[in-house]
C-alpha cells in the first residue's frame, strides 16, 4: 500500500485484490476524517452524559472502541483517521473512568499506556510520540514536581526526551518489516529531543542553558551526519529542529536588539539555504536539491497559505482614522493593525 | 530503515507503473537520489519569516534615528536586490530553483512592508489610505505573472483579502453582532473576484498553476465567509444558502477533477460549520447533540463516499 500510495495508483485495479480489501484515503482526507472522528468521539460522550451521568465514561469507551474496531475489521479502515481518533477516544474514556483522578502521576503514567497501546493497534506514530511526551509528564510527576509553576528543574524528564530521541536515532538503522515502524522512529527522533528542550529551556541556570544547548548542538551534529549517511529525511529534519534550539539557547550572545538578531540570522540562514541550493543543483554523491518525483498536495498548500500569512494585513496608521462601516467595499474592512 | 525497493520493481513489472518512475523510486529507496527539496524549502520558509518578522519590528518602532526616507530606501534597495535576482535568472532562460523562488518572496514581502510604512509616514492616499492594500495586490499579481511566481501569487491574495477587511484571525468569526456579518459579506465577495480571476486566468492563457492557487484561496475564503454570517443571528439564512452553495460548487469540483481535497472543503466545513448552528439554535440538550452526531457522521459518510467514487473511477 505505501509503495501504490507513492505513486498514487492506490486504486488501481491490480492493486486492490492484493492489499486484502484494505483502503486508506490521503492525508489530506485523514486529517478531516480525524477533526470529525474527534468531534463524534466528544459528541457521543456527550449524549452519554445526559443519559446517565454514573457510568457515562464507560459506556462512551466501549461504545466509541467498538465502532472503531468494526471500522477497522469489517470496513477494513488503515490510516483513515476517524477509526484512530475513535479508538484512542474510547481508550482515554475508560481510562478516565477507571484511573482515580486524583492521583496525577496515575493518570499521567496510564495516559502514556493507553496512548502507546493505540500507537501499536494503530500503527500512528503520531499516538507513540503522545505516548512517550505523556511518559515525560508521569516521570516529572513522580520527581514530586507539578507541572507548572514550579522552580526547580526538570532533569529526569528532559534527559527522558532527549535518550528517548537518541535512541530512536538509533534503531532507525534497523531495517523493520513495515513502513509505519519507521515512521513511528522518524516522529520520535524529531519531535521528542524538542521536548526536551521545553523541559528546560524555561530555565535561566546558565548550567541549564549550557547543557540543553550542548545536548541540542550534539543531537543535531549526530542527526545531521546519519541523516546524510542514511539518505534519510527525519534525521535531518531533527537536526533543523535541533539547530532551532542550539539558536534560542545562543539569543544572548549579542546585545543585538530583537529586531536585528531577526533579519541578521534570518539573512545569515537564507544564505546558507540558497548557497546550499545552488551547490547541490548538481548531485553531489547523490544528494540534490531538485525536487524529485512529484511533490505533496499538503505541502503544496502549506507552502501557500504560510506565503499569505507572512503579508502585511495593513500599514501601521499611527495618524490615519479608522474608516468604519467598512467604506463598502473599498477597504473599508483593514483596521490599521500591522 | 524499511526499503519499498522490491515493491516499486513488483509494481513495474505489473506494468502499473512506468520503467522510468518505478526506476526512479527504486533509485530513491536505495539512496542513489536523495532530494533535499523539502528541507530546504523548511528552512527558506523559516529564514524568510525571521527577516519579515525582524523588518515588521522595525518598522514599528519607526526608527527615529535613522529617519523614513533612509529606511524606504534602504528595504526598496533590498527588496530590488531579490527582484533582481530574479530577474536575471528568467532572463538567462533558466528554471528558478527554490532557493531564487523564497528570494523574491522576500523581495515581495519587503515591498509590501515598505510601500506600507511609507503610506503610514507620508499618507499619500490620505483617509483613503485602504487602497494601498489594492495598489499593492496589483503590483504583486503582475509581478507573479511576468515571473511566474505562485508564492507571490499568494502574497498578492492576501494583500487583495486584506483590501476587502479579511484579517485571517479565527476570533473575529465569533465576535457576533460586530464585525462578523462585515466580514462575511466581504469574504464571500473576495471569494467571487478570485474566482472570476481564474476565469480569466484561463482565458487569457494564464499559468495553470496559478488555478489551484486561486481555487484553494477562494475556496477557503468563501466558506469561512458563510462560516461568519451563518453564526450571526441576523443573517443565518443567508449564510445557509451560501453554504450550501459553496459546498455543491466543492463537490462538483472535486468530483469532475478527482482532487480530495475540495471534498474535504465541501464537507468538513458543511458538517462543523451545521454542528455549531445547531448548537446556537437548538436548546434541548440531547436533541442538539443527537443531531450534532448525525450531522458529524453525515459529512464523514459523504466523504468517505466521494473517496469511493474516486477508487471506482480509478
Amino acid at each position: 500500500m505505501a509503495a501504490a500510495a507513492r505513486f498514487k495508483v492506490r486504486n488501481h485495479p491490480w492493486i486492490t485484490p492484493r492489499t486484502g480489501g484494505w483502503s486508506a484515503p490521503s492525508f489530506i482526507a485523514r486529517c478531516a476524517f480525524f477533526v470529525l472522528g474527534v468531534v463524534a468521539g466528544g459528541l457521543t460522550t456527550a449524549v452519554f452524559e445526559i443519559l446517565s451521568r454514573s457510568a457515562a465514561l464507560l459506556a462512551a469507551g466501549v461504545t466509541l472502541l467498538v465502532a472503531a474496531e468494526w471500522l477497522m475489521l469489517r470496513k477494513r479502515l488503515f490510516h483513515a483517521g476517524v477509526e484512530e481518533a475513535l479508538w484512542t477516544g474510547g481508550l482515554l474514556a475508560l481510562t478516565a473512568y477507571f484511573v482515580p483522578s486524583s492521583g496525577d502521576r496515575g493518570l499521567a503514567v496510564a495516559v502514556a499506556l493507553v496512548l502507546a497501546l493505540a500507537a501499536m493497534r494503530l500503527l500512528n506514530p503520531f499516538l507513540l510520540t503522545l505516548a512517550f511526551a505523556a511518559a515525560s509528564v508521569a516521570i516529572d510527576l513522580a520527581g514530586g514536581h507539578r507541572l507548572w509553576g514550579e522552580p526547580d528543574v526538570a532533569h529526569a524528564a528532559g534527559i527522558f526526551c532527549y535518550g528517548a530521541g537518541a535512541i530512536a536515532l538509533l534503531l532507525a538503522r534497523f531495517q523493520f518489516l513495515r513502513p509505519s515502524h519507521d515512521h513511528m522512529l522518524s516522529w520520535l527522533m524529531v519531535i521528542m529531543p524538542l521536548c526536551g528542550f521545553l523541559w528546560l529551556a524555561t530555565q535561566q541556570a546558565p548550567a541549564v542553558r549550557v547543557g540543553t544547548g550542548l545536548a541540542s548542538g550534539i543531537f543535531a551534529l549526530v542527526a545531521l551526519i546519519v541523516g546524510i549517511r542514511r539518505r534519510s529525511h527525519a534525521p535531518l529534519l531533527a537536526c533543523m529542529a535541533a539547530l532551532g534550539c542550539v539558536a534560542y539557547q545562543l539569543r544572548d550572545l549579542t546585545t543585538l536588539p530583537l529586531k536585528l538578531k531577526l533579519i541578521v540570522w534570518g539573512s545569515a540562514a537564507l544564505l546558507a539555504a540558497w548557497g546550499l541550493d545552488r551547490y547541490l543543483r548538481t548531485p553531489r554523491r547523490g544528494i540534490t536539491s531538485h525536487q524529485v518525483g512529484e511533490g505533496t498536495a499538503a505541502l503544496d498548500l502549506m507552502q501557500w497559505v504560510g506565503a499569505g500569512a507572512l503579508s502585511p494585513k495593513a500599514a501601521p496608521q499611527a495618524d490615519a482614522p479608522f474608516k468604519g462601516g467598512g467604506g463598502g467595499f473599498s477597504g473599508g474592512g483593514a483596521d490599521g493593525r500591522y | 530503515m524499511h526499503s519499498l525497493e522490491l515493491e516499486c520493481q513488483e509494481l513495474e513489472k505489473a506494468g502499473v507503473v512506468a520503467g522510468p518512475d518505478a526506476a526512479q523510486a527504486a533509485a530513491l529507496e536505495r539512496g542513489t537520489i536523495f532530494s533535499v527539496f523539502e528541507e530546504l524549502r523548511f528552512a527558506l520558509y523559516a529564514a524568510v519569516a525571521a527577516i519579515t518578522a525582524g523588518i515588521g519590528l522595525l518598522l514599528k518602532d519607526n526608527l527615529d534615528r535613522i529617519g523614513p526616507i533612509t529606511l524606504i530606501a534602504v528595504l526598496a534597495l533590498a527588496a530590488a536586490g531579490c527582484y533582481a535576482t530574479a530577474l536575471r535568472t528568467q532572463w538567462q532562460g533558466k528554471e528558478r530553483s527554490i532557493g531564487g523562488d523564497y528570494l523574491l518572496l522576500l523581495g515581495a514581502l519587503i515591498v509590501s512592508a515598505d510601500l506600507g510604512y511609507a503610506e503610514s509616514q507620508f499618507h499619500w492616499l490620505g483617509t483613503e489610505w485602504q487602497w494601498y492594500l489594492l495598489i499593492l495586490a496589483a503590483f504583486h499579481g503582475s509581478t507573479a505573472y511576468g515571473l511566474r511566481s505562485r508564492l507571490v501569487l499568494c502574497t498578492s491574495i492576501a494583500a487583495l483579502a486584506a483590501w476587502f477587511g479579511i484579517e485571517g484571525r479565527a476570533a473575529t468569526l465569533f465576535n457576533v453582532g460586530g464585525s462578523a456579518v462585515r466580514l462575511g459579506t466581504h469574504a464571500i465577495v473576495c471569494a467571487g473576484t478570485l474566482l472570476v480571476w481564474r476565469a480569466a486566468n484561463r482565458r487569457l492563457g494564464g499559468p495553470e498553476s496559478f488555478e489551484s492557487v486561486l481555487e484553494n484561496f477562494a475556496a477557503n475564503i468563501g466558506f469561512w465567509g458563510a462560516l461568519a454570517l451563518c453564526l450571526t443571528p441576523g443573517s443565518r439564512l443567508l449564510g445557509l444558502v451560501l453554504l450550501a452553495a459553496l459546498a455543491a460548487a466543492s463537490i462538483f469540483k472535486a468530483l469532475r477533477s478527482g482532487e480530495e481535497i475540495f471534498a474535504v472543503y465541501g464537507t468538513a466545513y458543511v458538517a462543523l460549520t451545521l454542528c455549531w448552528l445547531e448548537a446556537q439554535v437548538i436548546n434541548y440538550g440531547l436533541a442538539v447533540l443527537l443531531l450534532e452526531l448525525a450531522t458529524v457522521v453525515a459529512g464523514a459518510l459523504l466523504l468517505w463516499s466521494f473517496h469511493r467514487h474516486a477508487a471506482a473511477r480509478a
